[in-house]
């Protein structure tokens, strides 16, 4: 398997011909309450689109690259390269391609939250709901209309240690 | 001057950060993660084009421009506190403004572009020229040449970098608490940072000049 490779001459970080850069989870956190309060709601939404569209590109030239073909085995290196990155840690056990279960052990955007604003009253991780909307639909080859998401439970919202995303397949 | 910027790249980007068994990534005292460049483009140009498109531009780049003065602050601040700076880089270190050199290394490691320090003037200007930015590749794939400056988060670290050395202490070793980024970031001394060139506006490169307003 393919990790990210550094190109010290264009100072440029690549996985999958996708940009890497690194990032703290101050610069993360009020970069995201910076876009939602100049946007309200319609920031969610931005931020969601955003992580799947980065996903779905990403991880599709990734499935070709490494000749990924098993729906289970791709949804595991999204996975994987969720994890690695460090946001955090994912059960997704509960994917299938007919609908999903997304569950967050810890969540970058969820500790980083509390530790810097408290607890949220809306949830936090619109990263890795989008993330892995995206990663849904290209571990099973689905058009995006076709996958809606609805946050069940956020930790970053003070809703326990768990953030939990259900995907539906239309 | 005494920084080996090409050991530094090499030091930092053979540290091989990557998810614990938690899978966050604890370094120099922060959470980092290794993003996508493609989702903060999106989000922050998605964002700042809708306020454009109301007449907010100025409003739209001084948000996004403050989400890297706080990003300067704590990644950079915290850098330079840290065991691994004081491993990699303070050997190095025979001025002040090799701090600043010094940090900027470690910045080349971290997949944002190449800066490069064109002129530093301590305590009045820096200026810095950017190769490949993250932020101006990814608006030039997606969008037509900008009207305005893209690189808001390098404004912000570029202005930073400057209220780290000049307006506070960053070699005392500070707390990198809210009160101190007050201090340095909102008060009458605090440096601020102008992007002279950008390639999203059409320039071969971008270039972006801190100093006190």
């Amino acid at each position: 398997m393919s990790g990210p490779t550094f190109d010290a001459a264009k100072a440029q970080i690549t996985l999958a011909d996708s940009r890497l850069v690194f990032h703290c989870h101050h610069y993360n956190v009020s970069l995201q309450r910076t876009l939602q309060d100049a946007l309200g709601e319609r920031a969610v939404a931005i931020q969601r689109e955003a992580a799947c569209e980065t996903a779905r590109v990403m991880l599709t030239r990734l499935y070709a690259e490494e000749a990924l073909t098993d729906f289970s085995a791709r949804v595991a290196r999204a996975s994987q390269i969720f994890s690695d990155a460090g946001f955090g840690r994912a059960d997704v056990s509960a994917f299938t391609p007919l609908g999903a279960t997304l569950t967050l052990t810890t969540s970058h955007y969820a500790i980083g939250w509390i530790a810097k604003f408290g607890p949220s009253s809306e949830p936090v991780d619109h990263f890795a709901a989008g993330y892995f909307r995206g990663a849904l639909i290209a571990a099973a080859g689905l058009n995006p209309e076709r996958v809606s998401l609805e946050v069940v439970q956020d930790a970053g919202a003070g809703e326990g240690m768990l953030t939990v995303v259900r995907y539906e397949v239309r | 001057m005494a920084i080996d910027e090409k050991s530094i790249v090499e030091a930092v980007s053979g540290l091989g950060f990557k998810g614990n068994e938690e899978g966050l990534i604890p370094a120099f005292g922060l959470h980092l993660t290794t993003h996508f460049a493609d989702y903060y483009n999106r989000s922050s140009f998605a964002v700042a084009r809708a306020m454009e498109g109301s007449g907010l531009e100025d409003d739209a780049r001084a948000l996004l421009v403050e989400a890297g003065h706080i990003c300067a602050f704590n990644t950079f601040g915290g850098i330079m506190k840290s065991a691994e700076w004081d491993a990699v880089v303070a050997p190095m270190i025979k001025t002040r403004e090799d701090w600043l050199h010094g940090i900027v290394a470690v910045i080349n490691a971290f997949g944002w572009g190449k800066w490069h320090i064109e002129r530093l003037d301590p305590g009045v200007e820096l200026k810095i020229r950017i190769e490949n930015s993250y932020e101006c590749t990814g608006w030039l794939r997606d969008y037509p040449v900008s009207k305005f400056a893209r690189c808001y988060l390098a404004t912000g670290g570029v202005a930073g970098l400057m209220n780290l050395m000049y307006v506070g202490d960053i070699t005392t070793r500070p707390e990198l608490t809210e009160a101190y980024y007050v201090e340095l970031f909102r008060g009458g001394d605090a440096f601020h940072a102008v992007e002279t060139s950008c390639m999203a506006r059409g320039d071969a490169h971008c270039e972006l000049k801190a100093a006190k307003s």
